[in-house]
C-alpha cells in the first residue's frame, strides 16, 4: 500500500490484507446520495466495519475501468461478488466477472468463512 | 407526627391531602424528596435559576414561593427556606439528622419516609398519580398489535436497538440482500428462514448462533458456519444466506454439522412472558391496585 494513500480509501479486508480504492472510485459511510447519474454500490464485508461502501458512476468511463481494477483485485484477494437484484430484491448470484450493470454488489469474503 | 405528601408539580404524583408544619424546619426532608423525585424526571424541577436560598423556582405554577397556600411543596419549601434563615434554629444542625429513620416501598413505587427530629416526627410518602386500568389496558392491547421489539432485544442481544455502527451498516446491507419482508421477519423473530434448492429449509440466526434445518417440518441437523473474525453479528446472517441460495453444497462442506437436538418442539418466536397472560387477568390486576413498576432501580440508580 503506498504511504500516499488516504486511509479513507482503503479496505481493511481482514487478515492484515487492504485493498486501495483508486480516487475516482468513491468510499462512503452511509448512503449519501452523489448526485451519480447511474450509481453503483458495492458493500464489502468488513469485520471492522460491518461493511464499505464503495459508489462509482456507470456513465463514466473512468469509474468503470477503476471499478473493474478494483473487482478484480476484490476477487483475486479472496471476495466472492454477489449481485444484488434490481431495486432490492433479493437475489444471491454470484458474479463471474465484472459487469457494471450490476447496480449493487456484496463483496463476501469467503475465505473468512469456516465451521464454527 | 407530620404527615406530608409528595410535591404537586410532577404530574406523576399524587396532590392531595398536602399540609406542612412551619414549625418544625423541614428543609432537608424536603430537599431528600425532591432528590428523591429527581431520580425520576430531572426536568420536572429547576432548582439552577433560583436567586435566593434555594430552589423555590421549580415550577410553571403561580405559586411559587407563596405562603398562603397549604398544599403545594412551594410552600413546604418556603417556609423551610424561611426557616433555614432563621440561624437559631435546627437548620444548623448536623444535616446527618434529616437523614430519613426508614424507607418503605410496599408496592414497589410509593416510597415513605420517616423522619426523627427531637420529638418531631416526619412521615412523608410519595405516590404516583394512578393511571386508569382501562387506560392502561388499551396500552398492553396496543403493545401486542405490534412486535415487542423491546421484549425481544432483552432476550436476544444481537438484535439490540442501540447497536454499534458496524452492526448497523450490516444490517442495511441485508435489508438489501434480503427483501424487505425477510428483513421484516427477522427485526420481528430474530432470525430469517431460507429454502434451499434441496428443499430444506434453514433457520438463520445473527452472530455464531447454530443454523437449525429442518426438513419434512422437523428440525433435522444444527450446522455452524460462520465468519471468523470480528465481524457484527448480521454479517453471519449476510453469509450463510447468500451461501444456502448459490452454493448450498459449499455450505455444508464449511459446515461443522451437529446431531439432532431438538428432539422437542424447535424454538419458535420469542414469547415475551407478560404477553402470553390473559387480558382479563391483568385488567384484574390492575383494578386491584397493584403496581409493576419497581422502585429498586431507581434507588440504586
Amino acid at each position: 500500500m503506498a504511504s500516499a494513500v488516504s486511509e479513507e480509501q482503503v479496505i481493511d479486508i481482514g487478515k492484515g490484507k487492504t485493498v486501495v480504492i483508486p480516487e475516482p472510485l468513491r468510499l462512503v459511510d452511509n448512503g449519501e446520495d452523489l448526485g451519480l447519474e447511474q450509481p453503483r454500490v458495492w458493500r464489502v464485508l468488513t469485520a471492522k466495519d460491518g461493511d464499505r461502501r464503495v459508489v462509482w458512476d456507470a456513465m463514466s468511463i473512468p469509474e468503470i475501468n477503476s471499478a473493474r481494477e478494483t473487482f478484480n483485485q476484490l476477487v483475486s484477494e479472496g471476495m466472492v461478488p454477489y449481485r444484488v437484484g434490481v431495486n432490492g430484491t433479493p437475489s444471491s448470484e454470484v458474479m463471474s466477472e465484472f459487469d457494471p450493470t450490476a447496480e449493487e454488489v456484496i463483496f463476501m469474503p469467503m475465505r473468512a468463512v469456516v465451521g464454527g | 407526627m407530620t404527615t406530608l405528601y409528595a410535591p404537586t408539580y410532577a404530574p406523576m404524583w399524587d396532590t392531595s391531602n398536602a399540609s406542612y408544619n412551619y414549625s418544625t424546619g423541614i428543609v432537608d426532608p424536603i430537599k431528600y424528596v425532591i432528590n428523591y423525585i429527581n431520580k425520576y424526571d430531572r426536568s420536572l424541577i429547576d432548582t439552577t435559576t433560583t436567586s435566593n436560598a434555594g430552589w423555590r423556582n421549580y415550577s410553571s405554577t403561580s405559586s411559587v414561593g407563596d405562603t398562603t397556600g397549604t398544599s403545594t411543596l412551594h410552600n413546604y419549601v418556603y417556609a423551610a427556606k424561611e426557616y433555614a434563615n432563621d440561624t437559631s434554629n435546627l437548620y444548623r444542625r448536623s444535616r446527618d439528622i434529616y437523614k430519613p429513620t426508614s424507607i418503605t416501598n410496599d408496592d414497589g413505587f410509593r416510597f415513605v419516609l420517616d423522619y426523627d427530629l427531637d420529638a418531631e416526627k416526619f412521615h412523608i410518602t410519595g405516590s404516583p398519580v394512578v393511571t386508569p386500568p382501562s387506560e392502561r389496558l388499551r396500552a398492553i392491547m396496543r403493545q401486542r398489535q405490534s412486535p415487542a421489539l423491546i421484549g425481544r432485544a432483552t432476550w436476544r442481544p444481537e438484535i439490540s436497538r442501540n447497536p454499534a455502527q458496524n452492526e448497523v451498516r450490516a444490517r442495511e446491507t441485508l435489508r438489501r440482500v434480503i427483501g424487505e419482508s425477510k428483513f421484516r421477519q427477522f427485526l420481528a423473530k430474530g432470525f430469517i428462514t431460507i429454502v434451499g434448492k434441496s428443499g430444506l429449509v434453514y433457520q438463520v440466526f445473527p452472530g455464531m448462533r447454530h443454523t437449525i434445518v429442518w426438513r419434512d417440518g422437523k428440525p433435522w441437523r444444527d450446522v455452524c458456519v460462520v465468519l471468523s473474525g470480528s465481524y457484527p453479528p448480521t454479517d453471519h446472517i449476510i453469509m450463510r444466506y447468500l451461501m444456502i441460495l448459490n452454493d448450498e453444497q459449499s455450505f455444508w462442506r464449511k459446515a461443522n454439522i451437529g446431531k439432532n437436538v431438538y428432539g422437542h418442539a424447535a424454538p419458535g418466536p420469542t414469547v415475551v412472558p407478560d404477553m402470553s397472560r390473559p387480558l382479563t387477568e391483568i385488567f384484574a390486576e390492575f383494578k386491584q391496585g397493584r403496581v409493576l413498576t419497581k422502585l429498586s432501580a431507581v434507588e440504586a440508580a
